[in-house]
């Protein structure tokens, strides 16, 4: 049984991308196209790990970092912020909200899978 | 024509010219309250009163004089035909000098609601060609017109390529795909070891399982001869047979003349032999029916010999095809093996190559899969710029609509818009652009919290 990866991104050639790189990896990828998508997505699936942009529209990463974290069924799926701010006080607002780890865009393929085989579910 | 630009250049006396008049006014009704009624009172207070009459009038025909000389250039300045258009010039305007900032009671309150534009392009006019270096008259509705269009184009750029990278990073996935299966498919037809001892093994496997069917059908040919050897047998038996034939023809022969002999002898012996003759008669017919006999066994075992004969060349024949065939067979399964050799250190040759591409092209997919981030990237950049001409856009709109209020027109406060602007950054290019040289060193890839 293969584990299953939600990616939440507005680029859809970022997702794409990301979910190339998975695939690859043998996982499965579900994806949502922001905060509010992918909390409808979350609707009672088994997911292992949540991979999320900062800077959507409707709804932003931390915002939905933060409902993940009320979700009782999804407190501890690990989340990875995957974005282009590198900036000090973003991270912070990050870890604070509850993420597990902070990409900066352009990921490299090898590093990302590392981290997600780092952290993701057993 | 000459009315309205005296019309248009009178000013209303300012409050502030009348300022020692009611000073002086003030000061008298104090001194009267606090000295009371007195003659002396009186007069300081006429004096007091006199001396800000005479102020104020010395000052409003000073500012009067003042004000006439200040309009002078102004009223030579006023246009006598259309002035020129002037082409736009992109040049970035300086803030305007204090003495072009409209006055605080704005002019259009007592000018007809027609007129006011007519009036307001008069007066900028006429700015204009006294500070002609410093305006250029149409900026803000020529911006209003441009920056749309400008913003709508951005907005085409950013789907267009959106559009176009999706679609080749769906190209992509599949190609992706496609190799990564095929390359699996050619390892596992390899028995997923590229190397030589698997194929080794599977020839040698091959040529012992080939040498059993050798072994089989050399086990066939020795059955073969053996049978050959008993049907040789038979052609001594049917020898022994062609003799004992003939030794009845012999027996028959003699028998014959036994009876012949006998026959005579029973005639000599006249009545007494008859009896004789006719055992003799019998014995005759016996010996006749003897040689019938060996004649067609004679017959019969000729016959056998021949089939036999012809049997065994037939089989002799294909005896030696069989061996020939055999021989072949063993040739061609030697070259067979052979063959099949050369194939599989080949094949194992092209499985180590193909092993190597692999990875090879792994990594070439990496870095594409790093190359095809950019987009995220630059929609974002372009959106900001975007945002931010709408933002102008607008402003530009709001001045618009307050020059029809005669509301009057601040001026924009760049290093704030700069700020607003920074703030919408998300990349760190864009902030390094802005900054211009502040190259923050970019941080680590990933951090883990």
């Amino acid at each position: 049984m293969s584990k299953t990866i939600l990616i939440v991104d507005d680029s859809a050639s970022l997702r794409q991308v990301v979910s190339i790189t998975l695939s690859n990896a043998g996982y499965e990828v579900v994806q949502a196209c922001d905060g509010q998508d992918a909390l409808t997505k979350l609707d009672g699936r088994k997911i292992h790990l949540i991979i999320s942009d900062v800077n959507m529209p409707r709804m932003d990463g931390i915002t939905f970092l933060k409902q993940v974290k009320q979700n009782p069924g999804y407190r501890f799926t690990p989340v990875i912020m995957l974005t282009t701010e590198s900036a000090e006080e973003k991270k912070k607002e990050g870890q604070a909200a509850g993420a597990k780890a902070w990409v900066v865009k352009p990921f490299q393929p090898e590093q990302m899978l590392v981290a997600v085989q780092k952290l993701i579910l057993p | 024509m000459t009315t309205s630009r005296a019309d248009a250049l009178t000013v209303r006396m300012p409050l502030w010219l009348l300022s020692p008049l009611l000073l002086g006014a003030f000061g008298t009704v104090t001194l009267l309250v606090a000295a009371g009624p007195a003659p002396r009172t009186w007069l300081a207070a006429v004096a007091l009163l006199s001396l800000s009459v005479v102020l104020s009038w010395r000052s409003r025909r000073g500012f009067q004089s003042e004000l006439a000389a200040a309009t002078a250039p102004l009223q030579e300045a006023l246009p006598r035909e259309p002035l020129p258009e002037l082409a736009p010039a992109l040049v970035a305007p300086e803030p305007p000098p204090e003495s072009i900032v409209p006055p605080a009671a704005c002019r259009c309150q007592d000018t007809a609601p027609e007129d006011v534009e007519a009036r307001i392009r008069e007066a900028e006019a006429a700015v204009h060609e006294a500070y002609a270096c410093r305006f250029i008259p149409n900026l803000d509705e020529h911006s209003a017109r441009i920056l749309p269009l400008w913003a709508e184009q951005i907005g085409l750029v950013q789907a267009q390529t959106e559009e176009a990278i999706t679609s080749l990073t769906m190209s992509f996935t599949e190609i992706v795909r496609r190799l990564t299966h095929t390359i699996e498919q050619s390892q596992a037809l390899t028995g997923g070891k590229a190397d030589e001892r698997g194929f080794a093994e599977l020839s040698r496997g091959a040529e012992e399982q080939l040498g059993e069917v050798i072994r089989s059908l050399s086990a066939i040919l020795a059955l073969k001869d053996a049978l050959f050897e008993s049907i040789q047998q038979l052609t001594g038996f049917m020898d022994e047979l062609k003799e004992m034939a003939e030794d009845v023809g012999d027996i028959a022969d003699q028998t014959r003349m036994l009876a012949f002999n006998a026959s005579i002898e029973a005639a000599r012996a006249g009545d007494h032999g008859r009896g004789f003759a006719v055992v003799a008669g019998e014995v005759r017919k016996l010996s006749e029916r003897s040689g019938a006999i060996g004649q067609s066994i004679h017959g019969r075992v000729e016959m056998v010999n021949e089939a036999i004969v012809k049997t065994v060349q037939d089989a002799k024949r294909f005896v030696s095809q069989d061996q020939e065939a055999i021989a072949t067979a063993n040739e061609t399964i030697s070259r067979v093996i052979a063959q099949f050799n050369t194939a599989a250190l080949s094949l194992g040759e092209s499985s180590r190559m193909l092993q190597e591409e692999g990875r090879v092209i792994q990594q070439e997919i990496s870095s594409l899969l790093v190359s095809m981030q950019f987009q995220d990237r630059t929609g974002q950049i372009l959106s900001h710029v975007r945002d931010d001409m709408r933002k102008l856009i607008g402003l530009l709109e709001d001045y618009a609509a307050k020059r029809l209020r005669a509301e009057s027109l601040p001026s924009i406060d760049t290093e704030r818009w700069l700020d607003e602007l920074k703030g919408t950054y998300s990349t760190h290019e864009q902030a390094a652009l802005h900054d211009e040289g502040q190259k923050e060193a970019l941080a680590a890839d990933i951090t883990f919290f």
